[in-house]
């Protein structure tokens, strides 16, 4: 009755390991193909669709960034060419000619800004009538000078504002000249823009540690300082663009003042100012610009690929528990097929045996009677003495044996037909009184006193009746049997219920000859017998611990060797559940 | 006492005419067939005290054998010797009206004093019987 080693998996064959690792693949691809794939596509659009997005309202935005520089550019313009020819028109040509009037002016048009340099007054034939300012001046002539010949000339033009030029002055510096006319006379009132004041004006922009601002005029050439390399009045690796009306904005490897060999990838917007003609331009790297959102897009990409990294990692996992519980399962399968076999082996077994048994009995008969007949023969014949003497001897020996197959194979049927219980209220009490009568003869025999104990109203216990039969029968004439060497002694069998475990105790004790206490383990063990050779057969008690184990009870023993031994039955109310079950019909 | 006579039925011929051999050393007269077909005929032309039956056999088996015994309403006790009895089969027997059983291989002694046992009570059932008829006549009833 030793219990089963519990084996966790049990030896595989290659076909199945390969089956294993094939499903093992198959399952990881299709996960990783149903769930990695749709969202790694989903999330590569969706980020491709905000990153884009993204980047439009950050072109966008530097449109309007421009937009509104601009306008403060022009805004500046504009107001100082207001303010000349607010002078021009309001005074006359003899009135601004004189010094202290021009100054008086200049200081008026200069009070809140400063963007003046100087102020001067030209005639017609391109010499300073007046002249406030820094500059030694007076003696200029302008009437070849572009800007002169340009509002003199140009299609009434009122208003001039030139580029940045040195001049006479050799600092970079531009003016705005307003034409004055007094009837068929023609006068310039021309003003030199504060270089300094219109440069913080242009470059009075934040745009990153990349960004820069200039002007260019039509020619290319800088009207401003770019931060980033270049100089004023240099001309601009920066293209001319076409003239538009609105902001542009475009990306692209524009040139860097610093780095004119390998050129950044830059955003830049530019806007034509019309008068002067000059060019606007924003730019920034576009990495700089669009830092953030590269990012965002940076940090996005990572979560997703970690996702479905993860993803697949966890699939890998559970997919090795996966295949770990298939192998668990077909393990258990094996081994559960591997007792069904067995089984069944055991079933055809005992079916076999038990026809074997049947059909020895009939020879055994038949050897019986024959050496009967000769032993009967015995009495009446005339024999030699030893003759006599073997033949009674060997015949006895013939009967003993004929007596050990019997019980051999009486016990082997008995112990093949258990195969299925017919399950019914049972009453031990007088199964037991049904069993009495039929020992009571052997009892009385070997001088052993049967004594029967039963609890009164002792419940009824769920059980096969014929087979409990056998065990008590068993149980007692083992008792009865214990007592052969001594002659005398007592059987007595107890019943009585235990609620608490639910079941029903009998004992048969006896005051025979007890059991050794090393092999009190051995007894239930199958064809294991103390008695002496063509007495037992050793099938009886292992045989009922089958019987009981089977109904869900117990059978134990208590010896004491040279006093006595005690077996004890418990029986539960109800058998387990399987057992209840399977109960079939009667017939076998 | 007359002697007992013996109908023995076992499909094993061998047996039969072991233990036929046997019981006559013993003294008993005894008759053997080897189905349940042949002992129902034997029983309906012959008369026996005590039929010694097998179980299992080819054709008409002993549980039938014996039921059909039963209803020729013979005095004859059965023994059932067979391979092997189940408390069951036994019980059935019994129930049946078989006087007793034994298992083969079997002790000569123990199935003699069966058959004596079995010659009783067919002695008495018999005597029993009669008597009740002869007291029917005495006092008129038919029968």
């Amino acid at each position: 009755m030793a219990t089963e080693k519990k084996r966790d998996f049990a030896p595989s064959t290659p076909e199945r390991e390969a089956y294993y690792r094939r499903q093992f693949r198959r399952f990881v691809f299709f996960t990783t193909v149903s769930s990695i794939i749709p969202l790694l596509v989903l999330g590569w659009i969706f980020n491709y669709y905000y990153t884009e997005f993204v980047r439009g309202r950050t072109k966008a935005s530097f449109v309007t960034q421009l937009e509104q520089h601009c306008k403060l550019v022009e805004l500046f313009l504009q107001e100082q060419v207001a303010k000349l020819e607010l002078a021009a028109r309001t005074h006359r040509k003899d009135f601004l000619a004189q010094e202290v009037n021009l100054s008086s002016v200049f200081v008026n048009i200069n009070e809140k800004r400063g963007a003046f340099t100087d102020l001067g007054l030209i005639d017609g034939n391109g010499r300073h009538l007046a002249y406030i300012g820094p500059y030694d001046l007076m003696d200029r002539d302008y009437s070849n000078s572009f800007w002169f010949q340009e509002i003199m000339t140009g299609p009434s033009k009122q208003v001039y504002i030139s580029d940045m030029f040195l001049g006479f002055r050799d600092v970079p510096h531009f003016i705005i000249a307003v034409m004055g006319t007094e009837g068929s006379e023609r006068w310039i009132l021309r003003a030199t823009i504060e270089t300094e004041v219109f440069r913080r004006i242009v470059e009075d922009v934040r745009i990153g540690s990349t960004g820069e601002v200039f002007l260019l005029n039509t020619g290319g050439v800088y009207q401003s300082n770019p931060s980033r390399g270049g100089k004023m009045l240099e001309k601009s690796i920066f293209p001319v663009m076409p003239f538009t009306d609105n902001v542009r904005v475009e990306v692209g490897r524009f040139g860097s003042g610093d780095n004119p060999d390998r050129p950044a990838m830059q955003i830049a917007s530019y806007v034509w100012l019309n008068n002067p003609r000059w060019m606007l331009v924003m730019r920034q790297d576009y990495s700089e610009a669009l830092y953030d959102v590269n990012h965002v897009n940076y940090v996005m990409l990572v979560i997703l690929h970690a996702s479905a990294l993860m993803i697949l990692v966890v699939t890998i996992f559970i997919t090795r528990y996966m295949i770990r519980a298939m192998r668990k399962r077909d393990a258990d399968v094996d081994r559960a097929n591997e007792c069904f076999f067995q089984a069944s082996k055991l079933a055809s077994v005992g079916e076999l045996s038990a026809g074997v048994a049947h059909e020895i009995n009939n020879p055994l008969a038949i050897i019986n009677f024959e050496s009967q007949i000769l032993a009967d023969m015995e009495k009446t014949s005339e024999m030699a003495p030893g003759f006599r003497e073997q033949l009674l001897k060997s015949l006895a020996r013939v009967s003993n044996q004929v007596k050990r197959c019997k019980r051999l194979t009486h016990n082997l049927l008995k112990f093949s037909r258990q195969t299925e219980s017919v399950i019914g209220d049972v009453d031990i009490n007088s199964l037991i009184e049904d069993v009495i009568p039929l020992i009571e003869r052997e009892a009385a025999s070997s001088g052993v006193r049967l004594i029967v104990e039963p609890e009164a109203d002792l419940p009824t216990v769920l059980a096969d009746s014929s087979q409990l039969q056998q065990v008590f029968l068993n149980l007692i004439t083992n008792a009865i049997d214990a007592h052969n060497e001594t002659g005398y002694g007592s059987v007595r069998i107890t019943t009585k219920s235990n609620v608490k475990e639910k079941g029903v105790v009998v004992t048969v004790s006896d005051t025979g000859s007890g059991i050794r206490p090393e092999i009190v383990d051995k007894i239930f063990d199958p064809f294991f017998t103390t008695k002496p050779v063509g007495k037992g057969t050793g099938l009886g008690l292992s045989i009922c611990y089958g019987i009981v184990s089977k109904l869900g009870g117990n059978l134990s023993v208590q010896s004491r060797y040279g006093e006595g031994s005690v077996f004890t039955v418990f029986l539960p109310f109800e058998p387990p559940q399987g057992l209840k079950d399977n109960g079939g019909p009667k017939g076998k | 006492m007359e002697t007992t006579r013996i109908l023995l039925v076992d499909d094993e011929t061998d047996f039969t005419d072991t233990m036929s051999l046997l019981l006559r050393n013993r003294g008993y007269q005894v008759t053997a067939v080897n189905s349940g077909e042949n002992a129902i005929k034997a029983l309906g032309s012959g008369r026996y005290d005590v039929m010694v039956l097998d179980l299992k056999m080819p054709g008409m088996d002993g549980m039938t054998t014996l039921k059909e015994a039963k209803k020729l309403d013979l005095f004859t006790e059965t023994l059932i010797l067979t391979g092997h009895a189940t408390v069951d089969t036994a019980l059935e027997a019994v129930k049946l009206g078989a006087y007793d059983y034994l298992t083969k291989p079997c002790e000569i002694g123990d199935l003699v004093l069966k058959i004596q046992g079995a010659r009783k009570k067919k002695d008495a059932t018999e005597e029993e019987v009669i008597t009740k008829k002869i007291d029917g006549i005495v006092e008129g009833k038919s029968f």
